[in-house]
């Protein structure tokens, strides 16, 4: 009966859609957190290095936009944002539903775990303030894994799109 | 999860690292050509130099008190380390017991220490011992009784060292954090060797010895008490099992240069802290290479002083790799 109801697949490519949003905005969440409170012990001994720890504390931030830019695209190509609403089949709201997962699952392990890299180069400027340009290579290695998982997902909710129903 | 309460102390921690005596800085007080020189080195150094009316202890006092002043602003749980400063508790216990009997109050505290030594001392003046924590009540009746019935001031002495020894391990184990349990351990292991070493060429027998021992460290203390009595070459060959072979030498060399070696290697130790940004292994590393800066300008003032040659003084400071 479950299967048979009309706007499932809709509901479960919205779901795909808020997890996306949800996991990628509290790993972000967590991980700028994170930044924050070291950034906020560096600037309390020497105000002067706000400027290099607020770059590194923005770094886990990307995973929250990430998933809000996949949320939005998958609700945009559901017409669920803007006119001309058509239920989803259930298979496609399913795919739509997995293509998902890349950036929420990567975003919100990656944003956790560059928080804690951004973390460490904010110890590192505050020893080493002319070592900042190390310091952020080293937090923005962790992004590559979001981006790619950012790119699947992206590339999965456009080919979903056009395949024949 | 809780490695994010640490984030904002490390980081503070590791601003304040920045203030540690670096190897040169150390070159330079030695080389300084006299006493004023080193202090005004150290005041450049952002030490804050003692007042006309003060000495040079003061200003070591102060530093450390200012560590520990950052710790329980940043830290966010001071218990956590509070294995660090114990034995101070237990210093300004002892002198409170000794200015009890005298009935003279004195302020011969030392600084940081978790409880406040004006409490410490009207509980003593009182005999309120109850209004002592409980790590110290039972030690200092005990050491209460062994000065004013047995007239034993050296056993009172060692009734309080074993109790602030096995004190500063109970909170080390309590902090959960095993770079700080290795900490306490070692520094009852070291303590155990200085007193065995020194109780042996007292006289006195395996007995004493053992009783004088905190149980609570890194070695075998019966082994200890064994080989210390057994002669010098049984020692070394223990020492070298328990600790290295560098440990041995030291302390064929006197009991100096074993502090020394003990010294070092606590700030060997922690120095696995600089990997960590999530725990407290930060706190305790910036404390021990804190205390040994205060140690080195110690030694460097008081050779100063008496006028020491510069090799002398570099024999004597303590390196360590911040």
């Amino acid at each position: 009966m479950l299967l048979s109801m009309p706007n499932l697949g809709t509901a479960l490519a919205v779901l795909g859609a808020a997890l996306a949003a949800l996991m990628g905005g509290i790993g972000s969440a967590k991980g700028v957190s994170l930044a924050g409170q070291a950034g906020a012990g560096v600037v309390a001994e020497d105000p002067g290095k706000f400027g290099k720890v607020l770059i590194l504390q923005a770094l886990p931030g990307t995973q929250g936009i990430y998933g809000f830019l996949t949320a939005a695209l998958l609700l945009a190509q559901i017409k669920i944002i803007g006119t001309g609403f058509e239920p989803v089949p259930l298979i496609q709201g399913a795919m739509y539903f997995f293509a998902c997962l890349p950036v929420g699952v990567v975003g919100w392990i990656s944003a956790i775990l560059q928080g804690k890299a951004a973390v460490a180069g904010i110890n590192l400027v505050a020893k080493r303030p002319d070592q900042s340009g190390k310091a952020i290579t080293f937090a923005a290695m962790v992004e590559t894994y979001a981006v790619l998982a950012l790119l699947i997902s992206v590339l999965s909710i456009f080919s979903i799109s056009n395949l024949e129903m | 999860m809780s490695y994010d309460k640490y984030a904002y102390g490390v980081a503070r921690v590791r601003s304040n690292e920045l203030t540690l005596l670096s190897a040169s800085d150390l070159e330079q007080l030695i080389s300084a050509p006299g006493y004023k020189d080193t202090l005004r080195l150290l005041g450049d150094k952002g030490w804050q130099l003692p007042a006309e009316d003060e000495d040079v202890s003061s200003m070591l006092e102060r530093e450390m008190a200012a560590v520990w002043g950052l710790f329980k602003e940043s830290a966010p749980d001071i218990e956590e380390l509070y294995s660090l400063v114990a034995y101070n508790d237990f210093h300004n216990l002892k002198a409170a017991l000794k200015a009890a009997l005298k009935g003279e109050r004195t302020r011969l505290w030392v600084e940081p220490c978790i409880n406040d030594p004006e409490t410490l001392t009207d509980a003593v003046f009182e005999r309120k011992y109850e209004d002592l924590p409980d790590y110290m009540r039972e030690a200092a009746e005990k050491a209460y009784d062994a000065v004013v019935r047995l007239s034993d001031a050296r056993q009172a002495d060692v009734i309080l060292d074993i109790a602030a020894l096995q004190t500063a391990v109970d909170f080390a184990k309590k902090s959960d954090c095993p770079m700080i349990v290795e900490l306490a351990r070692f520094f009852a292991a070291a303590s155990n060797v200085r007193t065995a070493v020194r109780s042996a060429r007292n006289g006195k027998g395996a007995e004493y010895i053992t009783q004088a021992l905190c149980p609570s460290c890194n070695i075998d203390n019966d082994e200890l008490v064994k080989t210390v009595l057994a002669g010098e070459e049984e020692l070394s060959a223990f020492i070298t099992r328990a600790f290295s072979e560098k440990a041995a030498a030291a302390l064929n060399n006197g009991l100096v240069a074993f502090e020394k070696w003990a010294d070092e290697n606590m700030a060997a130790i922690v120095s696995g802290a600089r990997y960590s940004n999530l725990t407290p292994e930060p706190f305790a590393a910036y404390y021990i290479h804190k205390e040994l800066d205060v140690k080195n300008v110690r030694i460097i003032l008081s050779a100063k002083n008496n006028l020491l040659d510069a090799d002398t003084i570099r024999a004597r400071v303590r390196t360590y790799d911040a």
